[in-house]
This record gives structure tokens, C-alpha cells and sequence, in this order.
């Protein structure tokens, strides 16, 4: 834990983390640049996301007989297809970071209870992470979604509900072992109290693990998301998303591939950067890296 | 179970999930074709049809499956058939007359077998009638309790009386075929290897996979079947069908969307068939809840939707504007002028109705029709335009129903075949108190007199009063949205002939070969 008088400037850290693990710095500036259009998308266009132009309809990208006024082409509806990848893209990631935070608080909270708590707490927490892992995904999404409906927050809740059991059997393993360790011993004879203890000893120690899931499952929940969105079940039409572009594209991809590719290729590169960052995280995090 | 309820029973027969008929027993072990000797007509061949809809009963009074409908005509023979053009023509029966506004009198073919060789008589009428009219469970049984006696008239006729007029008997009756009275108390058995007079015997089946069939030799009609076998696959996923009719594994496919259809007519060897079929689009309106209940605002939204936009855009012109509720070449169908399209029109009625911006919903059930998708969005944005707001709930097929019986929609993505090729069913259900209260909650004593009337035997009073009942939906009261009739496309080998696209859906290959 570096104290800010000790931080290097920004650019040394960076080659330094180069130098370490080159995956990382390629993951998050892919993040990074796609969340940045993303965030900024009325700046990057004056398109509507949501306003038809049948007239317009399935006009190719720019330089395969398109024109500049549609970048990456119009869909089935003529809409503008690079509109609606950015404001889809803004959706699709702000619910897959929901969903992360909310599955990390979660299982970490549920982690740290079976951990410390141990015996019927630690039992019931465990057998309810077992029956979850047992759940298809769609399933248990279907079922949900049906009873609760196609709100935002409702997709959040779904995909936490799917997410939180690994941060819940990582942390309690860690805790698990680091409630052995002499200086938790130490603390607790000195009179610490079990939250104190927790906050100041077991999470610090437990973080690293935890970093690497988030940033890994953060490319899973994209792709979940848009699977719940391809099937219908997620963001709701004209609402763009990227698993609902998808679906609308897949009935034209032999006369009009664009529609499909582009929201296709968005959702590939956000996971490729998710994977990336997350392998470079772990990488930088490992103790035993310089052994 | 909600079998009993005719409610749910008549919505859901376009994509039906036969309830019942739990006829899966003897599947697997009936998958070889009977050596049956052919005769002295030389049949050769076998056509592969591949349909959207999966069949799972073999009972033809048991369903309201397009498929099985189609399927069930090649083993069973009803006693009239339905032409292309909407008009009925002598099966097993060779006329058919109504006596009076309650009585009519069938006069039945002679000389026809069933596959088994028993005689087809009026016992063979008797049966199969008064079996749907009295075996409730039958999801056909709720159109025939208008049946009252079901009496014999000599060997080769019969007599049916009925509770009120019901003009068209004769229709319902394409649909059903005749069975052999020895079925009687063994229905269940007799529903694993059924036996018809029909042009195809049974040969086997997995039950909504694929049903094969057998010419039969001693058909009625001299010529026919023209092949020694057909087969009917049952494949859902439109890009297998598609896949399959390119590489010639099927002769024949059923429902194609527009851009397939531009997809398969570039494609060597396939051949495009289509023709305007006997399906209205209809958007239904929740006219007990406010603001739907507003006329001007009906009005308004009916104005800002560009019809002619959806079909030459996104329907790829394969559809055609409506005119009245029935479809062209039904009895009743009357031209009452294409719905104009006038936003500035619709702003302006949409200011005097009185409508303050709230987002009013439009369910859709999923998949169900080509496009529907698309075809809400474009009319969302056309309606944020005149400044009515829709929210698009895509809802899987029976959470959309639900919410239809309930009432919690404000408009409703549906349509209807006019099976059987009448208008009455149609208008019994979503026009009359007791149907519409599932469905539109429309009640106009005036029409539901009209609709009743329309059920006399007489054609010249039915078109009437569907005229006059239509002009008051259509132009009074708009309590629903008819954007435009469908049509009906099939893909088809062309190493097929003589294949005739239906306007019903059906696939019908009874008088088709193949090279």
C-alpha cells in the first residue's frame, strides 16, 4: 500500500505496468476507450438512436457504398447504426458494472459472514451458493424476468444473483486462512473487534483475488447482459443494446452482415478487453511474481 | 388445466399446442413404410414438406393447428372442401343444402372405402359429429355444441339440426374429416395408426417431428395422389427450412418471411409461391381503460401510422392495405377505403382528445408474427411523431395473453387467419360481449345483433350484415387498428409440380408430383 508522496508519475507507473504485464495496459485502454465513446456518445454523433427512417433502411457502412452521414450504416429500421452501438454500448455497460459492483458487495458480505461466523451460518450461506451454482443462468433469468419484469434494475438483480457466489467462496477460503495468521491472532489479543479486524486485516488481504474476478466477470456480464437482451428478456426495444442489435441483425445477415458485426464486434472487444485487464491484474497482484 | 376454458382454446390455435392427445405411445415403433402395392397407376416419388408449425395430435377434431390441418387432409377426407378462391366444393358429401335457417342436409358420396376397406356412410357422419358435439375435451367441441340432433336420412344422407342458425356449418366442416364409426370406444388406440378415406394412409410418425404417409391406391378421386409418398417435417427454425429447400432435402416450405423470400427466389433451383392469404392483421385497443376509450384519440393514433410505409419497407410490398376486417374473397369483405395516413391531422385530433403524454403500452407476443418486431418500433416512432407515446413489451406468448384477459395493455399486436374460410368465428369472438371480454372488452349491442343475423344460412343477408357491421367498426367506432392483409409464402423445388400456394396456409400435395 504505496502512500501518495511515494506515487511515480503517471507515465512510469504505466511503462512499469508494460513492462510487468502488457495485457493489462492493452485490456483497460480498450476499456477505457470504449467506455469514454460510450459516455460521450451525443458528442461522437447528432444521430437519434431511436428514430426510424424506413426510407433510409439497411444503408451499408461508410466506404462499402454508405455515406458519411451513416458511419457504420443504417439497420432494418434506418437507423444509424453507430448512434445506436454508443447509446446500446452505454446501457450494456453500465448494467454489466452494476451488476459487477452489486455481485462483488454482495458475495463479499456473504463471503466474510461464512467465513467468520463458520458453523450454521457458514453451512446455510455455502448450500445457498451450491444451489445457485446448480441453476441454469437462463433459466433462473426467465423465471425472474417474467415475474419481476424488463426493468434496468431488474437485469442488475439477475445478473448479481447469477455473479455473487464466486466472490463468496473466494473470499470465505481467504478468510478462511487468513483468520489463522499470527497477526489477526495478534490484533484479536490485543482487543480488536471482529468488524475491525475484517476491515483492517482479512479485506486488504483478501483484495487481490477479488480485483481479478471483478475485472474478468466484468466481460462476462457484458456478454450476459446481451444475452438477455438477444432473448428478448433484457433491454426492450427500440431501447438499442448491444444483445438486441444482435438479435434484430441476425435475420439479415446474408443481405445486410453490418447490423449483426458491428454490436457483435463491440460485445467481442469489450469482453476481449475485460479478459485482458483481468489477466493483468492477476499477474500484477501475485505475490509471487518476482520470485 | 385451462382446457376448459373456450377462451384460450380459440386464441391460441394459430400456433396451437395441442393440449391432450397424448398420443406419443405407438411413435416410435410405426416408422416404416407399409409395402403396400400401388396399383396399376403408376406412382412414383416421394415429396418432403417442411412446415413451421409442430403437429402432435392425429385426431382431427382435437386441434387448431394449421399443420395438422394440413396433415390430417391427406389421411382424412372432410365431407367439403374449400377452394383457393374461397369457394366450397363436394368431398364426402356430393351436396349439401340448408332447409331451413336451423336444418341442413347433407347428401353423401357412395362408393368410397377407408383404408381398412370399411364402407364410408352416414354412420361414419353420425359418429364423427355427434363425437366433437358431445366429447367436450375435443378443443373442436365449442364450435359444434350449436349441433342439436345429428339424425341418419337413408345410407347416404344426413340431417343435422341446429340450436340457432349457423351458416357456416359448411366451412367448420372443411376442417374436420370424417372418421370410421369403428373408432368408436377406441379412440385411443384408433389415434396411434388412424384410418381414413383420405388420399395418404398413415404410415408412422414422431410426434412433432415428422408424420410419413403412403399413397392410397383405391382413392375416390381417379388420378390422385400423384406420388407414392409423402412426408411432413416439422421444423419451426425458419433458416433450417430455408437451408433444407436450397440443398433439396424439401420440396416444399411453408411460411417465409419477405426477405427470405428474396433470399430463396435468387437462389438455383427454388422457386418463390405466394399469394394473398386469409390473414388480417389487427392492433387491438383495451377500450375499458382510459386513455383508449377516447375516440379522438384512436382516431389520432389510427392516422399517424403510415401504412403503406410498413409494407413497401418493411413487408417488402408482400402484404396489402386493408380495406374492411375480412379479408379479400371471404364472404363479407367490402371495400371501406385504406385508412390515410395524415399526421398533421392526427396532431391536431390528438389535441382535442385531450391525451397528456402518457406512455401507453403495446404488447406483442414473441415471434409469433413475421416482423412484428420491426413493424412496432417503425410505428412507435411514427406515433412519437404526431406526439403519442408507446412503450414496445415483447412478452413471451402466454405472459402476453395473460395480460391481453387481464386487460393490461393499451394495444394489442395480433392478427387472425380466417379459418375456416367464414368470417363468423372471427367476429363471435372479438366482437360480441361474451367473447371480447378477454380480449378488446368491445361491446355494441347493434353489431352483436348484426353478427347473430349474419349466421343465417342465406349468403346475400350474411354479406350484408357483415357490410353493415364492418362500416361501423371500421369507419364509427375504429375499436381496433387493421393495418393489412398478409400473404401467404411458400418455397418450393422446381422439380415440383403442379403445387398450389394456399391461402389458408395449408400445404396441400394430394395433386402434386415431382420429376
Amino acid at each position: 500500500m504505496s502512500t501518495a508522496s511515494a506515487r511515480p508519475p503517471a507515465g512510469i507507473l504505466l511503462a512499469r505496468l508494460w513492462r510487468i504485464s502488457p495485457m493489462l495496459v492493452v485490456g483497460g485502454l480498450i476499456l477505457l476507450v470504449v467506455a469514454l465513446a460510450c459516455a460521450g456518445a451525443p458528442a461522437l454523433t447528432s444521430a437519434d438512436p431511436i428514430k426510424t427512417r424506413l426510407g433510409d433502411r439497411l444503408t451499408p457502412p461508410l466506404g462499402l457504398g454508405g455515406t458519411s452521414t451513416h458511419l457504420l450504416g443504417t439497420d432494418n429500421l434506418g437507423r444509424d447504426i453507430w448512434a445506436r452501438v454508443l447509446y446500446g454500448g452505454r446501457l450494456s455497460l453500465i448494467l454489466a458494472a452494476g451488476s459487477v459492483i452489486l455481485a462483488a458487495a454482495s458475495g463479499v458480505l456473504l463471503g466474510l459472514m461464512s467465513g467468520f461466523a463458520g458453523g450454521g451460518v457458514d453451512d446455510l450461506i455455502m448450500r445457498a451458493a451450491d444451489v445457485q451454482l446448480a441453476f441454469p443462468v437462463l433459466m433462473l433469468a426467465i423465471a425472474i424476468i417474467a415475474v419481476v419484469g424488463t426493468s434496468p434494475l431488474a437485469i442488475v438483480g439477475v445478473l448479481a444473483l447469477n455473479g455473487w457466489v464466486i466472490y463468496a467462496r473466494t473470499l470465505r477460503a481467504s478468510v478462511l486462512s487468513i483468520r489463522q495468521l499470527e497477526y489477526v491472532e495478534a490484533a484479536r489479543a490485543q482487543g480488536a473487534t471482529a468488524p475491525r479486524i475484517v476491515v483492517r486485516h482479512v479485506l486488504p488481504n483478501a483484495m487481490a483475488p477479488l480485483l481479478v474476478l471483478a475485472s474478468a466477470q466484468f466481460g462476462t456480464m457484458v456478454l450476459l447482459e446481451s444475452g438477455l437482451s438477444f432473448l428478448g428478456l433484457g433491454v426492450q426495444p427500440p431501447q438499442p443494446s448491444w444483445g438486441n442489435m444482435l438479435a434484430e441483425g441476425r435475420d439479415y445477415l446474408s443481405n445486410a452482415w453490418w447490423l449483426g458485426t458491428v454490436p457483435g464486434a463491440a460485445i467481442a472487444l469489450i469482453v476481449l478487453g475485460a479478459n485482458l485487464l483481468g489477466d493483468g491484474v492477476r499477474k500484477v497482484l501475485d505475490p509471487w511474481r518476482n520470485v | 388445466m385451462r382446457k376448459s376454458q373456450p377462451n384460450v382454446r380459440r386464441v391460441s390455435r394459430r400456433r396451437f399446442l395441442a393440449r391432450g392427445g397424448l398420443v406419443l405411445g405407438g411413435a416410435l415403433g410405426l416408422r416404416i413404410f407399409p409395402t403396400a402395392s400401388y396399383g396399376a397407376t403408376q406412382r412414383s416419388g416421394r415429396i418432403v414438406a417442411a412446415v413451421s408449425e409442430r403437429m402432435l395430435v392425429l385426431d382431427p377434431a382435437d386441434h387448431y393447428s394449421i399443420s395438422a390441418t394440413s396433415v390430417l387432409r391427406h389421411i382424412f377426407d372432410p365431407l367439403i372442401d374449400v377452394t383457393n378462391d374461397h369457394k366450397f366444393t363436394p368431398a364426402l358429401a356430393e351436396s349439401w343444402e340448408a332447409i331451413n335457417n336451423s336444418t341442413w342436409r347433407f347428401t353423401l358420396r357412395k362408393g368410397v372405402t377407408f383404408h381398412d376397406g370399411t364402407p364410408f356412410n352416414a354412420d361414419s357422419v353420425l359418429y364423427t359429429l355427434r363425437r366433437v358435439r358431445d366429447n367436450t375435451k375435443l378443443i373442436k367441441a365449442f364450435v359444434y355444441q350449436d349441433l342439436d340432433a345429428i339424425e341418419k336420412d337413408g345410407e347416404y344422407g344426413v340431417t343435422v339440426t341446429t340450436k340457432r342458425p349457423f351458416g357456416s356449418l359448411p366451412a367448420h366442416l372443411t376442417m374436420l374429416g370424417m372418421l370410421p364409426p369403428g373408432a368408436a370406444g377406441r379412440e385411443d388406440s384408433f389415434f396411434q395408426r388412424p384410418v381414413g378415406t383420405g388420399p395418404f394412409q398413415f404410415a408412422g410418425w414422431t410426434r412433432g417431428e415428422v408424420v410419413n404417409l403412403a399413397a392410397n391406391p383405391h382413392y375416390w378421386k381417379s388420378g390422385i395422389p400423384r406420388v407414392a409418398r409423402v412426408s411432413f417435417r416439422f421444423i419451426p427454425e425458419l433458416s433450417t427450412r430455408a437451408a433444407g429447400l436450397r440443398s433439396g432435402e424439401f420440396h416444399v416450405i411453408d411460411r417465409v418471411p419477405p426477405d427470405m423470400a428474396q433470399t430463396l427466389k435468387a437462389s438455383p433451383g427454388v422457386k418463390v409461391q405466394s399469394l394473398l392469404g386469409l390473414e388480417v392483421q389487427q392492433w387491438l385497443f383495451q377500450l375499458a381503460k382510459a386513455p383508449n376509450d377516447n375516440l379522438q384519440l384512436r382516431k389520432a393514433i389510427s392516422l399517424g401510422i403510415d401504412r403503406s410505409a410498413i409494407i413497401k419497407d418493411l413487408l417488402l410490398s408482400t402484404a396489402r392495405p386493408a380495406v374492411c376486417p375480412i379479408p379479400p374473397g371471404l364472404i363479407g369483405h367490402v371495400n371501406l377505403g385504406v385508412k390515410p395516413y395524415d399526421p398533421e391531422k392526427a396532431k391536431a385530433l390528438l389535441r382535442d382528445a385531450g391525451y397528456q403524454g402518457q406512455p401507453l403500452e403495446f404488447v406483442l407476443m414473441k415471434d409469433l408474427y413475421p416482423k412484428q418486431l420491426e413493424i412496432a418500433q417503425a410505428v412507435e416512432s411514427m406515433l412519437r411523431d404526431v406526439g403519442v407515446r408507446f412503450e414496445i413489451r415483447n412478452l413471451e406468448i402466454a405472459t402476453a395473453r395473460q395480460l391481453r384477459s387481464a386487460g393490461k395493455y393499451d394495444m394489442f399486436f395480433s392478427g387472425w387467419a380466417h379459418l375456416p374460410h367464414d368470417p363468423d368465428w372471427y367476429f363471435g369472438q372479438w366482437f360480441t360481449k361474451a367473447g371480447a371480454v378477454g380480449l378488446s372488452r368491445y361491446y355494441n349491442p347493434k353489431v352483436e345483433q348484426l353478427i347473430a343475423e349474419a349466421r343465417l344460412p342465406d349468403p346475400r343477408i350474411r354479406a350484408q350484415r357483415y357490410e353493415e357491421l364492418q362500416r361501423i367498426l371500421w369507419t364509427e367506432e375504429e375499436p381496433t387498428i387493421w393495418p393489412y392483409y398478409s400473404q401467404a409464402i411458400y418455397g418450393v423445388r422446381d422439380t415440383v409440380r403442379g403445387y398450389e400456394a394456399r391461402a389458408d396456409y395449408y400445404v396441400l400435395l394430394s395433386d402434386v408430383s415431382v420429376s
